[in-house]
């Protein structure tokens, strides 16, 4: 069973994607920033980082810099979900593997999309 | 003429003694025009110190001073010997300051030197005064009874045919450059050759005419003495339009202040006349009233044109002190609307983004009370759910183009081109749009071109969405009936485009790619076929179209306009349908294409 992690400070969109991730079989872990993720990436051994870019203390950007800058277990799959599309290549240059435009999809689109870029051998999808 | 040729050293009675009245007149026309001179001259040099002109001025007024003190003392001594040495040294003086003159109008019009040339040759023209100065040609013996020397024939002739030769061509230097000069340069040549021609010819002609005149017997000496003293007056009326220009033409870059002391300067000098020369007879007090009533006049003419010039410089001074005034105000005008148009874009990019964060999780919550995830619907909840699902999709749209309006608008949207098929764009349409216009009862027809059609340079996915979104209205507004799409080549298209902006435009003609949507839908009220792709501004929100094609088409245009293309709509009217359609040139501009959009 993969591990996911949803970093975001949307309470509700955390609430619906632990609810939708949970029912597709994934174990979801929630943290509201980068640095609380960081915490339980330390504890559990995550497989998927769905994050949101814009949060307080760290946000996406940081976050997937920090998985990516060593120390991190490399083939950790960090997802980026935001509407700020222009930020699709930073998030792909610095590491992520994937970029989903949040408001462009419904949950279980947001699984699906989730486990094509899981299943891809190259990552990113849009 | 019956000269007593005797070489004899020491006082003579000359003509003079007699005539001490002339003497005032050999005054009066020596030391004010030498006055007048030096002061002009010597001011210039101060003034502009650096310029060659100035020089070359300077030497003419201290080579013509030279020579009138000389012929002062010439006139004034009794001493044999003062006088010849005093008269040896005329000519060569004579021809010092024509030569310098030839040079000054040179250089004073030309504003360059001469060229080594030039030189060489005034120099030619100095070198027979220079060797034959000392020598017997020059000056043959004394004259005691007249109290004069006698002059070389040779000497004298060579000394007048270089002065004519050279008045004559510094006439015809300035005849050539006023010829070709610009307007504004037509009066400085005229009134500085005018003026040199005046000092020249004034001085060289009183001396050839006594000369001659005195030669043939027509007049006496006595006659010939006073012919020669109005020589002298050329050289004031030189300095007088020498004065005119420095006031007038700002010329040798004397400023307006300094030019108005030289004018008092002068008329204060020349009216100083009035005491130091005799007034002893009728003549003299004539003579210097008339000077000081004309140097007066000159005076205040000039003072008048320097104080009007200044006037006229203060109101250009403040004219361009209030349009640099206006210009500030604008520019600052300009960066505060910059500002707005900065903070518009960062204000729309970030509600745009601030604006999803209630729709997104409404979204999110519907979609899955939908699928059940919540317990089971009734029909009438899933009805009324999914009204409120297709309202909130419409929000998401909405604040999407609003995003990508204002993307596209300010350059952050980069486009990504690449060589393609716009028919390959179509079929995938179709196929997307296909299954929701058979579930809603409608007809889709894909008409494929007729003709093979040329590759064209696209951003895929924005055209896609351009033309998707043609299609998707064309079948959210049409109830029943069909939607047809259709592509094809206009090899014929009139089709007039300008690139990139008013610096560089380019009109391109030529074939055109035309997709066009049609349906058999609601039509568009005519009057409101202009508004359809215009960004909504408060002026015409009234005829924003209530069902909220909102920013999409007008995102579409920006987007068929970023590929050097066009957009438009037709409808015969309400309830008659409607056709959209795009252009993309099959000539796109490169300067277009390969813009960031």
């Amino acid at each position: 069973m993969s591990k996911i992690i949803i970093v975001e400070d949307d309470s509700m969109i955390s609430e619906i994607f632990q609810r939708k991730f949970s029912e597709s079989g994934f174990e979801v872990f929630l943290a509201e920033n980068g640095k609380q993720a960081l915490e339980i990436i330390n504890k559990e051994k995550i497989n998927v980082v769905l994050s949101d870019l814009i949060m307080p203390e760290m946000g996406g950007f940081e976050l997937t810099k920090t998985l990516r800058g060593g120390g991190y277990d490399p083939n950790i799959k960090i997802i980026i979900i935001s509407n700020l599309i222009d930020s699709l290549e930073n998030a792909i240059e610095l590491g992520a593997n994937g970029f989903l435009t949040k408001s462009a999809f419904t949950p279980t689109e947001m699984v699906n999309e989730v486990k094509k870029i899981l299943d891809a051998q190259q990552p990113p999808a849009k | 003429m019956n000269f007593n040729l005797v070489s004899q050293v020491g006082t003579c009675y000359s003509f003079i003694s007699q005539n001490q009245d002339f003497l005032s007149f050999v005054y009066y026309s020596h030391i004010p025009t030498t006055v007048f001179a030096l002061i002009v001259g010597v001011f210039v040099f101060i003034k502009d110190k650096r310029s060659l002109v100035s020089k070359l001025l300077l030497g003419i007024v201290v080579s013509f001073s030279l020579w009138t003190s000389l012929d002062l003392i010439i006139w004034k001594s009794y001493d044999s010997r003062l006088i010849m040495f005093a008269w040896s040294l005329l000519g060569i003086l004579n021809v010092l300051f024509f030569i310098l003159s030839l040079y000054f109008i040179y250089v004073f019009i030309e504003k360059k030197d001469v060229s080594f040339g030039k030189k060489i040759i005034f120099s030619i023209f100095l070198l027979p005064m220079v060797l034959l100065t000392p020598t017997i040609f020059n000056l043959k013996i004394f004259d005691i009874a007249n109290c004069q020397a006698v002059e070389g024939k040779y000497f004298t002739s060579s000394y007048y045919l270089i002065g004519f030769f050279i008045a004559l061509w510094i006439a015809f230097f300035a005849f050539f450059k006023y010829k070709r000069a610009e307007s504004h340069q037509k009066k400085q040549i005229i009134f500085i050759s005018l003026g040199i021609e005046l000092f020249l010819m004034s001085f060289f002609s009183t001396g050839l005419l006594n000369s001659y005149l005195v030669g043939v017997g027509f007049i006496t000496d006595t006659v010939s003495f006073k012919i020669e003293q109005y020589g002298l007056f050329g050289m004031a009326f030189f300095m007088g339009f020498l004065a005119y220009m420095i006031v007038k033409f700002k010329a040798f870059h004397i400023k307006m202040l300094a030019a108005q002391a030289l004018v008092v300067a002068i008329v204060a000098l020349i009216s100083a006349q009035f005491f130091f020369t005799p007034l002893a007879n009728v003549t003299n007090i004539v003579l210097i009233g008339i000077t000081v009533f004309v140097s007066a006049v000159l005076g205040i003419w000039l003072v008048k044109s320097v104080k009007d010039e200044v006037r006229r410089k203060d109101q250009l001074q403040k004219m361009t002190d209030s349009l640099a005034e206006t210009n500030d105000k604008l520019r600052v005008i300009n960066a505060k609307l910059e500002r707005i148009d900065a903070t518009k874009t960062d204000f729309i990019y970030i509600a745009s983004h601030q604006l999803h964060k209630v729709p997104t999780p409404i979204k999110g919550y519907l979609s899955m009370l939908l699928e059940g995830s919540y317990g089971k619907l009734s029909k009438e909840q899933r009805r009324v759910l999914e009204n409120i699902k297709l309202a909130n999709d419409r929000q998401i749209n909405l604040v999407d183009d609003l995003l990508n309006a204002s993307r596209l608008e300010y350059g952050k949207v980069k486009l990504d081109f690449k060589k393609q098929y716009l028919e390959d764009i179509c079929r995938e349409i179709y196929d997307t749009v296909l299954p929701v216009a058979e579930e809603k009862g409608l007809k889709f027809k894909y008409e494929k071109p007729k003709a093979a059609l040329p590759e064209l340079i696209l951003d895929k996915g924005k055209i896609f969405e351009a033309i998707f979104n043609f299609v998707d209205n064309a079948v959210k507004y049409t109830r029943k009936g069909k939607v047809e799409m259709e592509i094809e080549l206009d090899e014929r298209s009139h089709y007039q485009w300008q690139a990139g902006d008013d610096e560089q435009k380019e009109i391109l003609f030529g074939p055109v790619v035309r997709v066009t949507v049609s349906d058999t839908g609601v039509g568009i009220a005519k009057e409101n076929i202009p508004y359809l792709f215009a960004k909504f501004s408060r002026k015409d929100t009234a005829n924003l179209n209530v069902e909220g094609t909102g920013l999409g088409l007008y995102v579409v245009k920006l987007m068929v306009e970023a590929h050097g293309g066009r957009t438009w709509a037709e409808s015969e009217g309400e309830g008659k349908g409607s056709r959209f359609i795009i252009e993309i040139p099959t000539k796109q501009p490169e300067n277009v294409v390969a813009k960031e959009v």
